[in-house]
């Protein structure tokens, strides 16, 4: 059953043998890997705006991706249907972010996935940022995530996927640990 | 200046197989430790800690338990008189109350400098545990000035701890305090990120007796998928009590104790706490059920079952919704229960990686003629028990002696 990956080798469509060789580069020189992720925003209109996201900075250089993506938001009662909310790109941003990390785990254990399925619910109390209430937190109070791993191994296995995949998030870290955010002017 | 060749710094266990395994190879040496034989086990461990392994668990070279309670957990100061008992059994050249202010080499020539004056060699183990200085995480400086702070191995007892108290840390240190305030009454919050979660026994045997028979405590440094990681994992959740009870958040949350994620942030007195307290149960919940079932597969491979308890599944971890954030205003002591760091100020930079650990293959180090002993996993998964240093003491020592071969050619 277990295959080892030849360099040009994807597995679950993740190139395994790149990504244990970016591993094992950074390990040899961590300033290498010092990332910056950035994205421009415009205003569209009312509750609208648009971003932008192409440059960032990885691996000791400059880099950008394959073309500039965007992305837009809106407000569901008080916008003209530009977009989701911003706080709902943050729950596609946490299944997103696991569900990569799924199937990145599942590629370096050699667990063949043929599908992967997440649903996800924030809840929270709009009190907050209307500023009705003070003591109501604006961001969510609770973030369920549900997430449905189908492959070729006993489903313990792929469950402890879920979990490995949550351990090494980004997002799943910038939800449940707090980050210093500095806001300024530009002018 | 004196000579001798081969030096061992600590007498601790692994000071000790050690000087028991060069002795199997006729070599002499020394063995160098800054104040008494098992120093650690008499003041650095609070009053009810006992072994987290089995008594019949403390085989080292030419020495083992032979007491009347193989089941049993020994008491700290039991330890401590198992080694001295020890050291005096196989006539160990201890020389106490010599401290190590650095190793210098040269070539196949190693200088130890010590306050008792230097000690030429040319083979230098490196044997002074893993246990030593705490790891306290930066966040400690940012807590607020009427708290009492102080690592695990400075507790000592409830008797002595103002509360409310923060523990940080669910290993078995952490669980241990947190359960035993919490059992006289003081109120207490229990910082949880990754950890291990055993039961003491399984199917009526010891857990560790089952990781003993299934030779899981024998996985080998060169054979683990990532021995950086498995160098990191935390301690096991178990306590050693004579009635063999198990200690999982479960039952220290069933005591009182208030559970909450990993401490990540201070702002003025409020405490903030992950939120990924959860996704750490769910990771340890699985990993428990992965090793029972491994049991299971054994016992049935085996055809124990007549003589065993059946098989069961311990409840799931119950966290309802941990908070995020705790005022300490009202608190008296944090007791951080984070684990040790390396801490080698008299050994060369070039033989540390860069978080200060000593770089080693299985205990060799990079400079020839030096090695380390008794840190975690440094050969096998028990490198650093009682019971785990003497296979390593044991497969360094020959090592050695052919080290000694060599350089004895090129003085020639």
């Amino acid at each position: 059953m277990t295959t080892t990956a030849a360099p040009t080798d994807e597995f679950n469509g993740v190139p395994v043998a790149k990504l244990r060789g970016t591993v094992a580069k950074l390990t040899e020189n961590p300033e290498l890997a010092k990332f910056e992720f950035s994205a421009k925003t415009s205003w569209i209109e009312g509750t609208a705006s648009e971003s932008t996201i192409y440059e960032w900075f990885g691996a000791g250089a400059d880099q950008v991706h394959a073309e500039a993506y965007t992305a837009k938001t809106d407000h569901p009662t008080l916008g003209h249907g530009h977009g989701p909310t911003p706080h709902e790109y943050v729950l596609h941003a946490l299944t997103s972010c696991i569900m990569a990390g799924v199937a990145t785990t599942a590629a370096n254990r050699e667990i063949e996935l043929t599908d992967i399925t997440a649903t996800v619910k924030g809840k929270m109390d709009v009190q907050g940022i209307l500023g009705i209430d003070p003591d109501v937190r604006n961001g969510f109070s609770q973030v369920d995530v549900v997430v449905d791993v189908k492959g070729n191994a006993p489903q313990s296995d792929l469950d402890a996927l879920i979990t490995a995949s949550a351990k090494r998030s980004a997002v799943f870290d910038l939800l449940t640990n707090p980050v210093s955010v500095d806001i300024s002017s530009a002018n | 200046m004196q000579s001798t060749p081969a030096v061992i710094i600590g007498g601790g266990q692994a000071g000790l197989a050690m000087s028991a395994s060069l002795q199997n190879q006729s070599i002499d040496h020394v063995v160098l430790e800054r104040s008494e034989v098992a120093n650690s086990w008499l003041t650095e461990r609070w009053d009810s800690l006992r072994l987290l392994t089995p008594n019949w668990m403390t085989r080292l070279p030419g020495y083992s338990y032979k007491g009347a309670d193989p089941d049993g957990y020994m008491r700290s100061s039991e330890v401590a008189q198992f080694l001295t008992d020890y050291a005096a059994a196989i006539n160990a050249p201890i020389r106490t109350g010599v401290e190590v202010s650095s190793v210098t080499s040269n070539g196949n020539s190693h200088i130890v400098s010590t306050n008792q004056g230097p000690i030429r060699t040319h083979a230098v183990v490196v044997a002074t545990g893993a246990c030593s200085t705490p790891k306290i995480p930066a966040i400690a400086k940012d807590m607020p000035t009427h708290l009492r702070q102080m690592p695990a191995i400075a507790y000592r007892n409830p008797q002595s701890t103002e509360g409310p108290v923060l523990v940080v840390g669910a290993s078995a240190s952490g669980m241990q305090i947190a359960d035993e305030l919490s059992r006289v009454g003081i109120e207490v919050t229990l910082a949880v990120g990754e950890h291990t979660r055993l039961p003491r026994t399984y199917r009526g045997m010891d857990i560790h007796w089952w990781m003993d028979t299934l030779g899981l405590l024998d996985d080998r440094y060169d054979e683990v998928e990532d021995i950086a990681r498995a160098r990191r994992l935390p301690s096991l959740q178990l306590v050693g009590t004579p009635e063999k009870r198990s200690l999982d958040l479960n039952s220290v949350g069933e005591t009182g104790v208030q559970i909450v994620g990993r401490i990540v942030g201070m702002n003025g007195n409020t405490a903030q706490f992950s939120g990924g307290l959860a996704n750490h149960c769910a990771s340890a919940d699985l990993k428990l059920g992965r090793l029972l079932k491994s049991i299971d597969e054994h016992v049935s491979d085996h055809g124990l079952e007549a003589e065993l308890d059946a098989a069961s599944r311990p409840l799931p971890t119950n966290i309802d919704s941990a908070k995020t954030t705790v005022d300490l205003a009202s608190y008296k002591t944090v007791i951080w229960a984070t684990g040790f760091k390396p801490n080698f100020p008299w050994l060369n930079d070039d033989l540390l990686d860069n978080k200060g650990a000593i770089r080693h293959d299985g205990g060799v180090m990079t400079q020839p003629g030096m090695y380390v002993l008794g840190m975690p996993f440094t050969r096998r998964r028990k490198s650093s028990f009682l019971d785990g240093v003497g296979p390593d003491a044991l497969e360094l020592a020959p090592h050695l002696h052919k080290h000694l071969d060599t350089t004895a050619s090129v003085n020639h």
